[in-house]
């Protein structure tokens, strides 16, 4: 009878073992929450050869500090304030001070937000307005930036003041 | 609930037990019975709530946001505390049941006779063997 008791509780123990590892839990011992994105800096505009289209932009995002771990980041490109119109998942590794995203539209005239989560919780967030330029559609308020154009075999950027 | 209706038996069938008369073999059997039950009960409703419990803890490892990881620990933990007041109540049983049992196995068997020596101080100690009726 010993046995079959020392068995039972030895089960018992066995059976208790779920361990809190999930990245977005809270309360788990390893969790170590992403730093904040602050800045939104425009760093490419990808153009339609033929029609001069802004077709897509590559964003900078800087951190307030470096990923502690390999942490996933949603972001998600708004229009209006209102539309989500794309959202996007990666993977962050550790050690990352800054990154970068690209969104590819077509955008048209308007404001547009993009947010970035960790886990369903803001962590940043940064705006634009995509106004009519000299050749297409441009970012306003932006000085320095890539001009890319597709060449047929890869982009082709060439830097704006 | 569960830690209730434990208690509940538990104190059912132990006053059930502190009221009545001498036992016999046909209340060892009883007793057997309702234990062996009990323990299989509960016994099942722990394998169950570590199904449940499992299954959860999977849900909980995919979540992908905080409010759903919180939310499904909570589940996980809750089934677990499920899961081990339904194994307390398998092994409280199931030694109740062992006891019962091996109760039952030192009972006399087929006769109410058994071998005794029976040491007898009077003023000129004698012993006598022979059969003594077991009460």
């Amino acid at each position: 009878m010993k046995k079959v008791l020392l068995l039972v509780c030895f089960m018992a123990v066995i059976f208790s073992c779920h361990e809190r590892n999930n990245i977005f839990d809270v309360g788990a011992d390893d969790f170590v929450p992403p730093p904040h994105i602050t800045q939104l800096i425009l760093y490419r505009l990808y153009y339609d050869t033929q029609d001069s289209m802004l077709v897509g932009i590559r964003f900078l995002l800087p951190c307030t500090e470096a990923f502690e771990r390999t942490l996933p980041i949603t972001h998600r490109l708004y229009f209006s304030n209102t539309v989500m119109l794309v959202e996007h998942t990666e993977e962050v590794p550790s050690g990352t001070w800054a990154f970068y995203v690209e969104i590819f539209g077509p955008y048209e005239v308007g404001m547009y937000s993009l947010r970035h989560y960790f886990g369903g919780l803001p962590i940043g967030a940064g705006y634009f307005g995509v106004v009519p330029g000299p050749v297409g559609l441009t970012v306003e308020g932006v000085d320095e930036f890539e001009y890319c154009t597709w060449s047929g075999q890869d982009w082709v950027c060439t830097v704006y003041y | 609930m569960l830690t209730c209706i434990l208690v509940a038996v538990c104190i059912f069938t132990s006053s059930d037990s502190l009221t009545q008369q001498p036992e016999t073999h046909k209340e060892y059997t009883g007793q057997l019975v309702a234990s062996g039950l009990l323990s299989a009960g509960f016994g099942i409703s722990a394998a169950i709530f570590h199904t449940r419990s499992n299954q959860v803890y999977e849900e909980y490892q995919s979540s992908t946001t905080i409010a759903q990881a919180l939310e499904r620990w909570d589940r996980v933990r809750k089934f677990d505390l499920y899961r081990n007041v339904c194994i307390a109540g398998s092994v409280l049983f199931l030694a109740r049941f062992m006891y019962y049992h091996m109760k039952q196995g030192d009972e006399p068997t087929s006769t109410g006779f058994v071998p005794c020596l029976d040491i007898q101080y009077t003023c000129s100690p004698k012993i006598s063997i022979g059969l003594q009726r077991h009460l």
